[in-house]
């Protein structure tokens, strides 16, 4: 009985230090139990570079004046592990303080923006994902430029939009904050109708990447 | 060698319950509690270094961030708890396990964000259907194996 303590005990403490100094160790563990990652290649570049170019179109048809110098640089990070419960949705990667990452910079994948920097740790920093419930960023809609505010979780939707803005399926929905890159996609239009209230219309976002298969990420510096 | 035996077999039960809340969140975007629900129904079986051990290397496992969290300590702590009033239960310790798996799982969902619930009420009821599944399996499996004639509390 004591031998089987003395194993426990010793097994506990193993883990105990392992978390507090090497919590990667946890993190490669998990990714072995994870499912392999998608080939994005394959599966929705095409989509992706689609949007991409929806956007770039809209923005330089419409808004070309109030367009900011768009950064070009960014960091690239890769994905260590994510959230595990159904509250939040967020991305831990391999870049912190040590790679000058910011908090509150865009998060970007494919060339769209997937979320922003929520918390940054020494080596590495917390992404929170357009699919958390505490997302949100102003927008703008289409080629006439209409403002939205893009709400995130598991449906992300638009709100605040004008009743009397004309929106179309499809319409590509690109970035319109602060310390946020101008004019990058967040995703399409997909159903739009008139807020519960009836003073706003509202509209299901489109994404076209599984938030579950991305391995890497760009930080805007 | 029995205790050594049960320690190994938990282990590799919480494990496949890693795999399947991390298989699933990951395809599904659905996180299933079925580390939080095999933990707790293995506060039936193990004794309590055991269960602090095998509650360590599940925190160890699903850990995401490098700071403590709320969410991780309440994850710890509710197996420690089901440990603590398993005894008190006047149930038959299959259904105590169940009863405790659910209140956990509610525990966890009231502590952290109640508003999910009502959010998203089709996805509450799949991870604690699917939670409690894995929960009865874990248990049922363990007592097969290792009744608890042979443990010392």
């Amino acid at each position: 009985m004591k031998k089987e303590f003395i194993f426990i005990s010793v097994l506990a403490l193993i883990i105990i230090a392992l978390m507090v100094l090497k919590p990667i160790y946890g993190w490669q563990l998990r990714a072995l139990l994870a499912p392999p990652p998608i080939n994005w290649e394959i599966e929705s570049s095409a989509r992706m570079e689609n949007e991409k170019l929806k956007a770039e179109l809209a923005v330089l048809q419409n808004v070309k004046a109030q367009l900011p110098e768009r950064p070009e640089k960014s960091i690239r990070a890769i994905v260590y592990s994510r959230y595990p419960l159904n509250f939040k949705n967020e991305l831990l990667v391999n870049v912190g303080v040590n790679e000058n990452v910011l908090k509150g910079k865009a998060v970007m994948f494919g060339g769209m923006i997937i979320g922003k920097v929520s918390e940054v740790f020494e080596e590495t920093a917390l992404i929170e994902t357009a699919f958390d419930d505490r997302f949100q960023l102003p927008v703008r809609i289409g080629r006439n430029g209409v403002q939205a505010l893009f709400k995130g979780g598991s449906l992300p939707a638009l709100e605040l939009i004008s009743p009397t803005a004309e929106l179309q399926m499809g319409d590509i929905v690109y970035s319109a904050a602060a310390d946020f890159p101008y004019g990058v996609p967040m995703g399409e239009v997909k159903d739009i109708r008139i807020s519960d209230d009836n003073l706003f219309q509202t509209a299901v976002l489109d994404i076209p990447y599984d938030i579950g298969g991305i391995n890497t990420v760009f930080i805007a510096e | 060698m029995i205790i050594r035996s049960r320690i190994i077999a938990a282990v590799l039960l919480v494990s496949i319950g890693i795999f399947l809340e991390i298989w699933i969140g990951d395809i599904r975007s659905v996180w299933i509690s079925c580390v939080l629900a095999a933990l707790i129904s293995l506060s039936f079986i193990l004794s309590l270094p055991e269960i602090l051990c095998v509650t360590l290397f599940a925190l160890f496992a699903l850990n995401w961030q490098p700071a403590i969290s709320l969410e991780l300590i309440i994850l710890g702590a509710l197996p420690i708890v089901s440990f603590l009033i398993r005894k008190w239960l006047p149930l038959e310790p299959w259904i105590g396990s169940i009863l405790l798996s659910f209140t956990g799982i509610m525990v966890l969902y009231l502590a952290l964000d109640l508003d999910f619930i009502i959010r998203n009420p089709s996805l509450f009821a799949a991870d604690i259907l699917l939670s409690l599944a894995y929960s009865t399996i874990v248990f049922k499996a363990m007592i097969s194996f290792f009744p608890t004639d042979n443990l010392d509390f």
